[in-house]
């Protein structure tokens, strides 16, 4: 996922709607890379609080195995 | 004071479905016996793991809801450290008390397999931290 070159608008502040969760791994994979790093605010145009919140829930889901500490494809 | 609480259970599914309802239902009773009241279970069942835990690549999922006193939450955080059959848990505060299904229709996008136990067919999963 690639979104540099284009300003983006935090997607959480867009729609209030949509709301962090650490369980919800299909979300939480937008904002980590391939091999589970979180994406910098920079590349996803996430606000700072959200972000903030984002790092959290990563944290917690990778604690869970709901996302990977490191490099999935690690054979 | 007492608080709410989300408690994600991840139980070794190994032994089988008998074996994992057993252990869910222990904890599920603990919680209850222990004065934590609503407590409201979301049963995910037999989930892949992002990573392998005890050469398991695949555990049950299951989720509490619940309001309670911290040390009662403390116990039970010493037994589950200590269950063999538990893989992992973990413990969240929350700023919402837990939801008791029937009364609450909205119905959440995020739930992914369609895995969820007998005691709660409908899963309202509400996502707040």
């Amino acid at each position: 996922m690639n979104v540099r070159g284009r300003v983006k608008v935090c997607r959480f502040c867009e729609d209030k709607a949509v709301t962090i969760n650490y369980k919800d791994d299909r979300q939480l994979r937008r904002f980590v890379t391939e091999r589970g790093k979180v994406i910098p605010r920079r590349m996803t145009g996430t606000c700072a609080r959200h972000q903030r919140e984002l790092t959290t829930a990563i944290k917690r889901a990778r604690n869970i195995a709901v996302l990977p500490y490191a490099a999935e494809s690690a054979k | 004071m007492s608080r709410h609480y989300e408690l994600t259970l991840i139980v070794d599914s190994q032994s089988g479905d008998e074996a994992v309802s057993q252990v869910v239902e222990k904890y599920e009773s603990f919680l209850n016996d222990n004065g934590a009241d609503p407590v409201v279970a979301d049963r995910r069942g037999v989930r892949k793991l992002a990573y392998e835990i005890k050469k398991q690549v695949q555990a049950d999922y299951t989720y509490f809801q619940f309001t309670g006193e911290s040390p009662m939450v403390q116990e039970m955080d010493r037994q589950l450290r200590l269950d063999q059959s538990v893989l992992r848990h973990l413990f969240i505060k929350m700023d919402q008390a837990p939801i008791v299904p029937n009364e609450e229709p909205e119905t959440d996008s995020e739930n992914g397999d369609e895995l969820s136990g007998e005691e709660q067919s409908d899963s309202s999963e509400e996502s707040k931290e």
